[in-house]
């Protein structure tokens, strides 16, 4: 009988302790599964990258005229602004009357004292000169007296769409051109900023997509110059069809493709190391207790180039045959054991 | 009827190979034709015949020093734990307390590894034993794995490991023996050194034989031990025949291990014969003819004293 | 006298014991404690080792990373449970019939293969183990399990061992037996085997010891981590991680000690010596 219990005694701790064991197995499985990160793994390839540059510009006539108002007259109100489309016979700016008066009344008094100085001398050239002069300043009165017949404002003379404008109220007429307005009959030019950092990536000759809401349509840049006002690079591209309209907001996008890379890997892979080294990880077999396992050790590298997606890469360590850590599920760090996405 | 009998028997004997030739066609695979196949590789060198494996062996100095250590081991080793556990056999059978026997054994079931952790930690130089050695005994601290006690602590280390072990066997062997004749001995005024050494050593022949062997085989499995603790090539004085083998196998040469076995399996063979004779000899003649003598009564006349 | 006997005997018998003590109670030792107090072992200094046997932080730390977070452990035990498994097993099937045939047949040849059997147990694995490497690799074995269990299965201890207890059983009980009119085979296992057991338990319990305990065909024969067993694994002791060392060495141990435990009265009875003649 003591035997036979004895017997059952130990049958039934032995089957325990496998039960128990079995249990802790399946358990320690589970949480090193459940520790473990998954990741997703690559190669680097070698490619060129391509970078695409994208923006808005602006679409304005390629035909411009200049407009000149009368110089040197203080500008009360200027009625236009840069898009704006006007059509002829819209005003412009109004000078203010009394300055306008007062140049009339200048411009008056000087016409006589040319006409009495013509009358007075008697040689021809001087005669001459003078004329030319009495008939340029006949002219500006002229002018001044058609303006203030329009109560000092000036009109515009042509349709077109305000461009350009250089002349602000409050400041005295220039001399050089108050505004440049363009007109339909040559087409558009899109004008983009590029900021400094892409400028390399741009060049005269490129491809370019324009995109309107309707249509989309590709034009080569025409040029592409240093815009040392607003320090910016600006591009020009030269666009034909009749689905645009000046002053509209395209969308400019460009792509170039840079040199042939050997060591391409996307953005993700990289991680940065401080003091501004970085470094990927990379998939290494060790032969464990467990079976062949994929530990993640460290390879320092250089960024060459890069571009939204992916980053050139070179490393005096790297092989064509690694196996890049791309992304995973939990932080990874040199060292530590990675399981690969099914 | 007893020709029934024998017929019987006979056939139950003829029959029954088919018991054995599993074992023996499996020993013959793994152990004997090995063994062969070592006996001609050590004849035999890069093509050519010869002894000239031999020679190397017989003169090369690491041999040497492996043969005499473990020559030494053997014989300071064994007769100590023969005696110790003799000795710890009759007290503990007075005992009876089988948690005593418990403990003695323990040592037995750890296994080697476990061994070496705990043997790193207490006599490491700067190990527990030394911090006890040297601060409670105020004694010098004992380099336990250089030199002569290094040598100590491997005896040490296999006395431990087996004293349960061949306690066990002299208990099984003393069990054999019925207390009444050293009852009576003791009766007849004999002292108790004189009931040991007249009675019982005589006829614990069969015992003896079995420990001797069995303690034979384990001494060479204490090199676990010591491998695990120090290494390959542990220092000179416990430098063993095993290490040898291991060091040239991981060396492939095949030449100077074969030569070795071979002479270390002759050894053996000789001794276990020589051992065997000298213990057993006379035993062997007498049990012989007991049982023949229960097999046949007419015929021939077995072998009885 | 006896007194001073009963308290060496009692001495020896704890010395034996420490070992175990002090993985067992190093188990609940947290790693920092540990560093403390063995520290001196692993970095140089001028201080020695000392050990707690109450822990000052008593942690379970240690034991239940190595149950639930370390799956590496559990691959090396269930590795050892199959190899000692299929050896035990297949050792039953090989040796325990051969050691009753040698047992019940008195010839001059079956005293010769005995002879021979004894010779095979007392050769160390070193003697023959380049040619049984080549054996194995032929066979294909090679780096398996059955290069563990395969030459195990086929050695001679167990046979010695129970050829003992088989040797004890009376001659009378086989003739009844057989004049009952059961065939051989019927008579081993029902007679021999069940009247024998102590014996049979006996090898497996020794047998258990030894290749759970297996070392040197393991680390010669096998390279795949995998396929590694309990004892050949050894966890760095300088590592700052000797806690889960010591709770590694307990869960190796329980099985062997919970064995010895469980068997100490059959090992006790079942290892029959010949008996002495008059």
């Amino acid at each position: 009988m003591r035997k036979k219990t004895r017997r059952n005694d130990i049958t039934r701790v032995v089957i325990c302790f496998f039960v128990i064991l079995g249990l802790c197995t399946w358990i320690s499985r589970f949480t090193k599964s459940v520790l473990t990160p998954v990741v997703e793994s690559g190669c680097p390839v070698s490619m060129m990258l391509p970078h695409t540059i994208s923006g808005t510009g602006l679409l304005s006539y390629r035909k411009v005229t200049p407009v000149y108002l009368y110089a040197g007259i203080l500008v009360d109100e200027v009625f236009v602004t840069v898009g704006q489309n006007v059509q002829k016979g819209d005003a412009l700016v109004q000078y203010n009357l009394a300055r306008l008066e007062e140049e009339k009344q200048d411009k008056e008094f000087e016409l006589e004292q040319l006409k009495s100085t013509r009358s007075m001398t008697g040689r021809s050239l001087e005669r001459e000169k003078t004329g030319a002069e009495i008939v340029r300043v006949e002219n500006a009165v002229k002018q001044l007296n058609d303006l203030i017949e329009q109560k000092g404002i000036f009109y515009a003379d042509m349709d077109g769409m305000i461009q350009v404008q250089n002349q602000k109220e409050g400041d005295y007429s220039l001399d050089a051109a108050a505004f440049m307005v363009g007109t339909e009959g040559q087409g558009y030019i899109v004008s983009m900023d590029i900021p400094e950092e892409q400028r390399s990536y741009v060049q005269e000759g490129d491809v370019a997509t324009v995109a309107t809401e309707k249509a989309q349509d590709s034009f080569v840049i025409d040029s592409l110059f240093y815009d040392s006002e607003k320090h910016v690079y600006t591009i020009q591209i030269v666009v034909e069809g009749a689905d645009y309209y000046a002053g509209e907001r395209v969308q400019v996008e460009m792509e170039h493709d840079s040199r042939k890379y050997d060591t391409c890997l996307p953005l993700a892979a990289l991680h940065s190391g401080g003091a501004g080294n970085s470094y990927v990880l990379i998939e290494k077999e060790k032969n464990t207790i467990l079976g062949t396992e994929l530990i993640a050790e460290k390879v320092n590298v250089k960024i060459e180039d890069s571009n939204m997606e992916y980053a050139a890469i070179t490393s005096t360590a790297l092989r064509t045959e690694d196996r890049v850590i791309i992304s995973s599920d939990k932080n990874v760090e040199e060292g530590d054991i990675v399981r690969e996405k099914q | 009827m007893q020709k029934d009998k024998n017929r019987h028997i006979r056939q139950f004997i003829q029959s029954d190979i088919g018991f054995i030739l599993p074992s023996l066609l499996g020993v013959l695979l793994f152990t004997l034709l090995p063994l062969l196949d070592v006996i001609r590789r050590s004849f035999v060198n890069a093509g050519h015949p010869g002894f000239i494996n031999y020679r190397v062996v017989l003169s090369n100095s690491s041999f040497r020093l492996a043969f005499r250590n473990t020559l030494q081991f053997e014989m300071i080793s064994l007769p100590l734990l023969f005696v110790i556990s003799l000795l710890i056999a009759i007290a503990v059978k007075e005992i009876k307390h089988s948690f005593v026997t418990f403990a003695f054994l323990l040592p037995m079931a750890i296994p080697s590894n476990s061994v070496a952790v705990i043997w790193r930690i207490l006599f490491d130089d700067h190990g527990i034993v030394n911090g006890w050695i040297v601060n409670v005994f105020h004694g010098d601290a004992v380099q336990f794995l250089q030199g002569n006690a290094a040598f100590g602590l491997l005896i040490a280390t296999f006395l431990w490991k087996n004293v349960g072990y061949n306690m066990l066997l002299w208990l099984a062997g003393l069990a054999m023996f019925p207390p009444e004749i050293s009852e009576a001995a003791k009766i007849d005024g004999a002292g108790k050194v004189v009931i040991f050494i007249r009675i019982l050593l005589p006829n614990l022949r069969g015992t003896i034989f079995t420990v001797w062997m069995l303690s034979l085989m384990n001494s060479f499995k204490i090199f676990r031990e010591v491998y695990l603790i120090a290494g390959n090539y542990p220092d000179d004085h416990i430098y063993l025949l095993q290490h040898l083998f291991n060091n040239w196998f991981s060396k492939l040469e095949i030449g100077k291990i074969a030569a070795a076995a071979c002479i270390t399996a002759v050894l053996f063979f000789v001794i276990l014969l020589s051992v065997r004779y000298m213990v057993m000899g006379k035993q062997e003649k007498n049990r012989l003819g007991r049982s023949w003598r229960h097999q046949r009564i007419s015929g021939k006349k077995g072998k009885n004293i | 006298m006896k007194y001073v006997w009963k308290w060496i005997i009692y001495g020896a018998a704890l010395v034996c014991m420490l070992p175990v003590v002090l993985i067992v109670t190093g188990v609940f030792i947290g790693n920092t404690e540990l560093q403390n107090i063995l520290g001196a072992v692993v970095q140089e200094g001028s201080s020695y080792a000392t050990w707690h046997f109450v822990p000052l932080y008593p942690t379970c730390r240690n034991l239940l990373e190595v149950l639930l977070d370390t799956p590496e452990f559990f691959v090396l035990f269930w590795n050892s449970v199959k190899v000692v498994g299929c050896i035990l097993a297949g050792q039953f099937v090989m040796a325990v019939p051969a050691a009753w045939y040698l047992a019940r047949r008195h010839s001059r040849m079956s005293k010769c293969v005995m002879l021979i059997y004894m010779f095979c147990m007392l050769l160390p694995f070193q003697v023959t183990m380049l040619s049984q490497y080549i054996v194995l690799k032929q066979m294909a074995l090679i780096h398996t399990h059955g290069a563990l269990i395969l030459p195990l299965v086929f050695s001679t201890f167990p046979v010695f061992i129970t050829y003992n207890s088989f040797e004890q059983i009376p001659q009378s009980v086989i003739d009844a037996a057989s004049m009952d009119g059961a065939d051989r085979f019927k008579i081993y296992w029902y007679i021999a085997i069940p009247i024998a057991r102590k014996g049979i338990y006996a090898a497996g319990i020794l047998g258990f010891f030894e290749y759970w305990n297996m070392v040197e065909p393991v680390a010669v024969f096998i390279n795949d981590k995998k396929l590694w067993m309990l004892s050949v694994y050894l966890p760095d002791v300088t590592s700052g991680e000797i806690g889960k060392t010591f709770a590694y060495s307990l869960f190796s141990i329980l099985p062997a000690i919970y064995v010895l435990y469980a068997g100490r009265n059959i090992l006790a009875d079942g290892i029959m010596i010949k008996g002495m003649e008059n």
